[in-house]
């Protein structure tokens, strides 16, 4: 599903962000990367959406080579990722409806179709029941779940998420997690970037452990 | 699918529209400045030449025989001029018939005339031509050709005043092109502007659109509908103030000017450039957000 051989990441001042970096998740699977602050977590998963570009190396993801990627062909790559955020990236003058909407008129899904995706995930999501709110009005729990919802809405193989619980405290951080492995759960491939090795101790034994943008670990699942 | 995504586009656009109003008034304004600039010199100028023209229709030119031509080389003459095409008829008025004229249009003051040793008037030869070729290019080559003939010494068809008039229209024309490209840099780079404004009121919006895949030629569309209906509101409302300036303007120089104009009908836009002037209108605020909108989707 996402390889990636001796990949390399050096941003405009030459620091280096991600050196010789080697992985391969399959399908299905729930992936945790971790690591302190600046370790390249971040980098890594903007790698995978192709938000960066990879300085050296090779990456592929669902079969296509993103060192040869086309500018025009990123956008359908980005079809098939949803990305959440630890900052959420919500419109917040929009309702929840709209900014889960907003993914699939962005694609140009058709009207039906938009309706019932949305209804769909937001059920799943469970935010049936606040569709006109806004996102300032809900909690920092609430408003992770409309990103997700906007995410997963149009059925992507691939879930990555930065820090998404990152600004959430304990207790909603375990039901946002439990959201994440039920959307695993259905044949979701979801790759988590975090600081916090408990939380990925506890949900998943496949870790990417990084460290001043290098892998520690040498685990191959 | 197809008419939910243009509504979609539309719904887009004017939304940006509404949230943004006072960028896009500002950018509306502008365009309606630069068109109605380009409108008045164009009116202007298409005027004046129906001036020129029709002032060169009323023309009819006097060749001056030379002193010591005889009958048979005036005969000659008016027959060699007679058969140009040109030419619809010719008048010969003798050295006497011109005095008598003078004589006549100096009545009252005539006494001055009296004590003339020898008619000092020359012969000459009254030339109409034919309407087809009364406009100035024609006259022009005419005059070249009548001047060629050996027993003519002088023509005159108020040349000086035509010179005079043609250098005018010359000049309303040329400083209605500087004006008119300045004014064409000034608008592509406001309207420029003011989708740069959108945009950046809109970067989340748009940044979100990429990260869920949507396509740069979707992400721009709403805003080239923005520069189109911009482009559009513009140019009709140019063309709007031109129409009733212009009604109020002629009215008054038709009152006024009556005597020397005749019965001059002065014209608008004809249809063609009316049409023009709004596509160009539409064609400015499209290519103004080209501008802004090919840098941003770069970065």
């Amino acid at each position: 599903m996402i390889q990636m051989f001796n990949v390399y990441k050096f941003y405009p001042n030459n620091h280096p962000a991600l050196t010789d970096i080697s992985l391969h998740i399959k399908k299905g699977d729930f992936v945790f990367v971790t690591g302190p602050s600046g370790a390249g977590k971040t980098t890594l998963i903007k790698l995978i959406f192709c938000a960066e570009r990879s300085t050296r190396g090779q990456i592929i993801v669902q079969g296509i080579n993103l060192a040869k990627i086309k500018e025009s062909s990123i956008a359908h790559l980005r079809r098939k990722i949803g990305v959440v955020f630890q900052d959420f990236k919500l419109l917040n003058s929009r309702t929840v409806y709209e900014n889960v909407v907003f993914t699939l008129e962005a694609i140009g899904t058709n009207r039906r179709e938009i309706k019932r995706k949305a209804w769909q995930v937001l059920k799943l999501v469970g935010l049936q029941n606040r569709l006109d709110a806004t996102p300032l009005g809900l909690s920092g729990g609430e408003q992770q779940r409309i990103a997700i919802a906007r995410a997963i809405v149009n059925n992507p193989i691939i879930l990555l998420a930065d820090e998404p619980t990152g600004n959430l405290d304990s207790e909603i951080t375990q039901d946002i997690m439990e959201l994440f492995k039920s959307i695993n759960d259905r044949g979701t491939t979801v790759v988590i970037a975090t600081h916090n090795k408990n939380l990925a101790s506890q949900y998943s034994n496949k870790h990417i452990i990084l460290d001043k943008g290098m892998r520690l670990d040498t685990q191959e699942w | 699918m197809f008419f939910y995504r243009l509504f979609y586009f539309f719904r887009e656009a004017f939304q940006s529209i509404k949230i943004n109003r006072f960028t896009h008034l500002v950018t509306i304004g502008t365009i309606t400045f630069a068109l109605l600039t380009f409108g008045i010199f164009i009116v202007t100028v298409i005027n004046l030449n129906r001036i020129f023209d029709d002032w060169g229709k009323r023309i009819h030119l006097i060749a001056y025989l030379g002193k010591n031509t005889d009958a048979e080389e005036i005969k000659k003459t008016r027959e060699r001029i007679a058969n140009l095409p040109h030419t619809k008829n010719v008048t010969y008025v003798s050295k006497e018939r011109a005095l008598a004229l003078l004589k006549e249009s100096l009545k009252g003051q005539d006494g001055i005339l009296e004590n003339l040793d020898e008619n000092p008037l020359p012969a000459s030869l009254e030339i109409q031509l034919k309407e087809a070729y009364k406009n100035t290019q024609s006259l022009k080559t005419f005059v070249a050709e009548i001047k060629r003939i050996d027993t003519i010494s002088d023509v005159e068809y108020g040349q000086e005043w035509l010179e005079k008039f043609s250098a005018f229209i010359s000049i309303v024309k040329l400083v209605g092109v500087s004006i008119g490209a300045f004014l064409l840099l000034a608008t592509i780079l406001i309207i420029s502007n003011a989708i740069k404004l959108t945009i950046y009121s809109r970067r989340e919006e748009i940044e979100i659109m990429k990260l869920v895949g949507a396509t740069n030629f979707f992400i721009q569309i709403p805003f080239f509908l923005e520069g189109f209906i911009q482009g559009l509101c513009g140019s009709l409302l140019a063309l709007g103030i031109l129409y009733v300036s212009y009604k109020i303007l002629i009215s008054k120089i038709i009152s006024d000017y009556s005597l020397y104009l005749g019965a001059f009908n002065f014209i608008f836009l004809p249809q063609k450039l009316v049409i023009a002037l709004i596509f160009f209108g539409i064609l400015l605020g499209i290519f103004g957000c080209a501008l802004s909108m090919g840098r941003f989707l770069k970065a």
